[in-house]
């Protein structure tokens, strides 16, 4: 048993999921049928609720790859990960105390515009700019990372896949623009919690009788899935509450403060009071919610323990009667041990059989790791994505029952089309707000507005669809939504940070400061391997530290020039 | 000069002071609650390790 066959999901998968989608667009479609005018395209109606502005901005974070990595992250190595969102609550809480004051007392559309306000039109540019080719490759990603795993383990036509969500996502965001945006994610999150924890309750459904949900803990937790935290200050540790705290904050401030994605969510709604309230309702159930999903992940395991699983994950790896063999005794092995463990008279025993499962754990990892190196010379087709990319969805095909794989399928979907539905909003209303209207049509009416925007959230859905359909991208999928990300959000967050830290500096200098610390982190991308979070750090000083050494010298004559703009602007 | 629909949306309110003003109670709730979700977590970490 190499890897599972491809799953055909039969008529009621299929029935479940074209009811799903259907109905989730052509609500979007129908509630936003009376054309509401500009403001209300590009912003969201003015009296969007707190809770829905908080559910627009966790379904616009939450991509599809949340539901099928962060599973399989759990499986492979522990929840650790959820560590990454610790940091999250208190960027929140800055965005609500400085960024949000200072976008609503503007009443800007775009997070951009307020540089354009604070700085000059340059910087206002240069943040659009680094945001639109950040965003554009990123929305692609988000349409293409789940069609590739789907693809892989369905057998349906990559192409199609692509094309199916990408065109669902492009009809209804072009039509009813942020609107549209966000009541389709009210429905679409509200499926992807029942989906979940459908799942959830089949995973400790399908536990063996005689093992009871407090036992599945045991192993999970002897077993290192329910590592959660760790407070050690071991550098060459890859998730730590330290790690997590420090870069997770840095990340969430970059994204929710300077990503127009998320600043159009939460700029919905006609006062800051709403736009915090649905911030601090991300604050709260952030870190249960990716949680919860970890913990799927850890009992998946657990299932896994009592079943063996495949060799492979991922489709299409062909492996050798030697390794079978191999990989056969080592979950004899481990099977025994935990068995052993469950049943262990003292303490004594119980650690020794824990030894056994976690040495034949190890030993599982090895032979998928070999399996995968011996495809690959062997001169097989290269799986897409990590293996564990595959564990969750592998799982949901293959023991849920009819009907809830249509469910789960759809909840991939779903969370594609919400988070590509809002990159699309943002690099609309960016284009229109930050380059078209004040550069080619400054007086132009409403209706053409409208209609400009419409034609910009289009285009842009083809771009994003296009790179999807043509890329040729890298192993890892989750990761290369986030280094990407950390190329430009730097550079992009220490545009917003001089403006409220340093009020000494201008247009000029953090303008030169920008151009030059994006120019230093793609330079240093290119030649040096350090980890990629790194690059947010690097580019967010370099920002601050060379505007204000900017603004000392080259730019010393500026601030009266400045501050005859600003009584203007005021 | 500013576009009158684009940069004069219907002026928003803005309550509270410029920092954490009368929010204070709702980011200390905040923190509470990540204290709460990081010591459960680390609970779990621990009870079943």
């Amino acid at each position: 048993m190499g890897a599972y066959p491809v799953v055909l999901v039969n008529a009621l998968d299929f029935a479940v999921l074209a009811a799903t989608l259907l109905g989730i667009v052509g609500y979007g479609l129908w509630r936003t049928r009376r054309d509401a005018g500009l403001i209300s395209y590009l912003k969201g109606d003015a009296d969007t609720r707190a809770l829905a502005i908080g559910v627009s901005v966790m379904a616009t974070q939450a991509s599809a790859i949340t539901f099928l990595s962060l599973p399989g992250q759990a499986y492979e190595s522990g929840m650790g990960f959820v560590q990454n969102y610790f940091g999250l609550p208190f960027a929140l809480i800055v965005v609500c105390a400085v960024f949000i004051p200072a976008f609503q007392r503007w009443g800007v559309f775009t997070a951009y515009e307020y540089l354009g306000r604070r700085f000059d039109e340059k910087t206002r540019r240069l943040g659009a700019a680094l945001f639109l080719v950040q965003r554009g490759l990123a929305t692609g990603i988000t349409l293409y990372a789940p069609a590739i795993i789907l693809s892989a383990l369905l057998g349906w036509n990559l192409s199609a896949t692509i094309l199916l969500s990408g065109g669902l996502v492009i009809l209804y965001t072009t039509t009813g623009g942020a609107r549209a945006v966000s009541v389709t994610q009210q429905l679409q999150l509200g499926v992807a919690f029942v989906g979940m924890v459908a799942a959830f309750g089949v995973v400790v459904a399908s536990l063996p009788a005689d093992v009871s949900l407090g036992q599945a803990f045991t192993v999970a937790g002897k077993l290192g899935k329910l590592d959660a935290v760790d407070f050690s200050i071991d550098p060459s540790r890859r998730y730590t509450f330290w790690s997590g705290l420090l870069g997770g904050f840095f990340l969430a401030l970059s994204y929710f403060g300077a990503d127009q994605t998320q600043v159009q969510r939460y700029l919905a709604g006609e006062s800051s009071t709403r736009s915090r309230l649905g911030l601090l309702f991300n604050a709260l159930l952030k870190i249960p919610m990716q949680a919860g999903i970890c913990l799927v992940g850890a009992l998946v395991f657990v299932f896994y323990q009592f079943e063996r699983p495949p060799l492979s994950f991922a489709p299409g790896v062909a492996t050798s009667p030697a390794l079978e063999q191999a990989h056969s005794a080592a979950f004899a092995a481990r099977h025994d041990s935990v068995r052993r463990m469950l049943g262990a008279p003292d303490a004594l025993a119980a650690a020794a059989a824990q030894r056994e499962a976690l040495s034949a754990d190890a030993r599982l990892n090895e032979l998928r790791v070999q399996a995968r190196r011996e495809a690959a010379q062997a001169g097989g087709a290269r799986p897409p994505g990590k293996d564990s990319d595959f564990v969750f969805l592998t799982f949901v095909l293959n023991h849920l029952p009819r009907g809830l794989v249509g469910l789960v399928v759809a909840v991939v979907f779903c969370a594609a089309m919400s988070a590509a539905a809002a990159g699309l909003g943002g690099l609309a209303s960016t284009t229109m707000v930050d380059f078209y209207r004040p550069l080619f049509r400054p007086d132009a009416d409403e209706a053409h507005g409208v209609r400009a925007s419409r034609w910009l959230t289009a285009g842009w859905g083809v771009v994003a669809v296009g790179f999807a359909l043509f890329a040729n991208l890298v192993e890892n999928l989750i990761e290369a939504g986030n280094i990407l990300g950390s190329l430009f959000y730097g550079s992009v967050l220490g545009l917003f940070l001089v403006a409220f830290l340093l009020p000494r500096v201008r247009g000029s200098a953090v303008f030169w400061a920008g151009v030059c610390a994006q120019v230093l982190v793609l330079a240093l991308y290119a030649t040096l391997s350090i980890s990629y979070l790194w690059f947010n750090v690097i580019g967010c000083a370099t920002v601050m530290l060379l505007s204000s050494a900017f603004q000392a010298t080259i730019f010393r004559a500026a601030p009266a020039e400045n501050s005859r703009r600003l009584k203007r602007t005021v | 000069m500013p576009n009158p629909v684009i940069l004069s949306p219907p002026a928003p309110k803005h309550e509270g002071a410029p920092l954490f003003g009368t929010w204070r109670r709702a980011y200390a709730a905040v923190v509470v609650a990540f204290a709460a979700q990081v010591a459960l977590l680390w609970a779990l970490t621990r009870w079943f390790s």
